[in-house]
């Protein structure tokens, strides 16, 4: 049997490389929106690769998290690490879910308004971004440093709000989602 | 010409995996097998043998069920002073399967404060010759060949090293004994700033005297107090800063007088208290919140564009010369792009500019 560490190592590997690549492209696409880059062909590959490595990331995310908590020593949250690690890396996959349900359920034209076209860069490059903050927070418990150690991050702060504030954002997390979801359902329905 | 830049590139990309196909900054202490699993060098057939010399050797006499010491000697490390050491006590050279645990012992105690068969010391702090001892019980007579090895770094490469096998036979535990009970474990880890009682459980124990210090420090002997019969106990003084305290027990009896290992007790920061599920639904929370954020806007500003297409356009040419089925873009007007506009925007909307322009 493979042991949960390693099991961990192949996870996190296949979440970040998915992660980074899903960053390159966003990045591309951001440039795109403000026109410093016309190439048609690394519009429609940036589009195509940059949401499939996002999707392949994101399935790969509850295995790296589980199979982490898992293989951390003692309790499930024993450091402040740890805690860091959870909130950034559940953050990067409602960002990642988010730009990928968007480009479903708009299509294309998600790319038409320099708006939406911004936001939905934005939104990739910042679940990317979180992504590999999680990673490097990882490699700072591991090993005691990360190549974003240059940033000087205050990892050992723990930023937890009280139940109730977390309730409130649940709660509208949960209404303006479902109202979101509705409205794209209608959108794409009038126009089919 | 091209392909020149390229391949200069590929040639970076492939020297530079050498650099980093090891952890120069270690791992961090563990359970792990002697390959470690493929996480402390990134690819063994890299390694090169490690000039180092190393020992391994039996405390005392082993016997079934009580604590042992095995001390390791390691020498003669040539490396840069940045790296780390990393020292594996292995039980089989196949490099799976090889934990002490694996071979019906258990590692009571390590170096580092923790009971771990994989353990990491900061190249700075050896000399010429360093030392390190592993506590650990067996379980059964059966013989058991012990291994150290060896992981560092040096020149830009990985280095690997085993010592000759350490065969231990453990034996029955002879009548009168005066030892420690077979299922005691002693504590390896305290919170800071607190004073900690530590107690023993004994078999034919008629008095016992307690050796503490720290690590390289006077050693300070204390009087066990016993508080129930085959129980003991001392105290330690409280620890103001991350620090280890070795301490062993001399047990008196009707049998020959018995000394324990060193048993090493850490202090640290006490482990961070909190609420676990306040955690995961913190994280939901936030999952959750960015997910209806993004999709909001983006419905905001589909609505927005759908709003300003239906002012702009007149509706029956709408229906009748509405964007493109192909999906291919208009001509472009003379002159290009007009100001602002993007080539995905000109692609979808760009004959209602020419529609508009006319």
């Amino acid at each position: 049997m493979i042991s949960s560490a390693t099991f961990h190592v192949i996870t996190t590997e296949l979440v970040v490389g998915s992660f980074a690549m899903a960053g390159v492209c966003f990045l591309l696409k951001a440039l795109q929106s403000f026109n410093v880059l016309t190439s048609e062909k690394i519009s429609q590959i940036s589009d195509i690769v940059g949401h499939f490595a996002l999707g392949f990331g994101l399935l790969a995310t509850p295995f790296a998290i589980l199979s982490g908590i898992s293989s951390s020593p003692g309790s499930d949250v024993s450091s402040p690490l740890l805690v860091n690690k959870i909130l950034l890396s559940m953050t990067a996959a409602g960002l990642a879910i988010a730009a990928i349900y968007a480009r479903y359920s708009i299509g294309e034209q998600i790319w038409a308004s320099k708006a939406s076209s911004v936001t939905q860069s934005s939104t990739g490059l910042a679940a990317s971004g979180f992504m590999l903050l999680t990673a490097s927070a990882g490699g700072k418990f591991t090993r005691n440093e990360s190549l974003i150690d240059l940033l000087n991050l205050p990892y050992d702060t723990i930023f937890l709000m009280p139940i109730w504030a977390t309730s409130i954002i649940l709660l509208i997390g949960i209404s303006t989602t479902a109202l979101a979801i509705l409205g794209l359902r209608n959108q794409s329905a009038i126009q089919h | 010409m091209k392909r020149f830049p390229l391949l200069i590139v590929v040639f970076a990309l492939l020297s530079f995996s050498t650099i980093t196909g090891a952890n120069p900054g270690g791992v961090g202490d563990g359970d792990f097998d002697m390959q470690c699993g493929g996480a402390c060098h990134g690819d063994s057939s890299q390694n090169q043998s490690s000039p180092a010399l190393l020992e391994l050797t039996l405390d005392n006499t082993a016997y079934v069920g009580l604590p042992v010491s095995i001390s390791a000697t390691i020498s003669g490390v040539q490396f840069s002073s940045s790296d780390t050491l990393g020292l594996f006590l292995i039980t089989d050279t196949t490099g799976h399967s090889d934990l002490p645990e694996d071979a019906g012992w258990t590692v009571i105690s390590d170096q580092n404060g923790g009971d771990n068969n994989y353990v990491e010391v900061e190249a700075s702090s050896l000399t010429s010759e360093y030392s390190i001892a592993w506590t650990l019980k067996p379980s059964s007579i059966e013989s058991t060949n012990f291994y150290l090895s060896i992981h560092h770094g040096g020149e830009n490469a990985p280095f690997f090293g085993i010592s000759s096998a350490l065969s231990i036979t453990p034996q029955p535990v002879p009548d009168n004994l005066p030892r420690l009970t077979s299922d005691y474990v002693p504590k390896i880890t305290r919170d800071l700033g607190d004073n900690t009682t530590i107690k023993i459980s004994t078999l034919d124990v008629e008095q016992m005297d307690i050796e503490w210090r720290l690590v390289d420090g006077e050693s300070m002997l204390v009087n066990a107090s016993s508080i129930a019969d085959g129980m003991w106990q001392f105290e330690l003084p409280a620890a103001l800063q991350p620090s280890i305290i070795e301490w062993r027990a001399i047990m008196k009896g009707d049998g020959p007088d018995q000394t324990t290992p060193w048993f090493r007790i850490a202090a640290q920061e006490p482990a961070l208290e909190v609420n676990q599920t306040q955690v995961y639904l913190q994280a939901l929370a936030l999952s959750l919140f960015f997910i209806g954020l993004v999709l909001n806007l983006h419905n905001k500003f589909r609505t927005d564009v759908e709003v300003a297409g239906v002012q702009e356009v007149d509706q029956t040419q709408f229906v009748t010369d509405s964007q493109p089925a192909t999906g291919e873009a208009p001509p472009l007007p003379e002159g290009g792009l007009p100001d602002g506009w993007t080539m995905e925007q000109w692609k979808w909307y760009g004959h209602e500019y020419l529609e508009g322009s006319q």
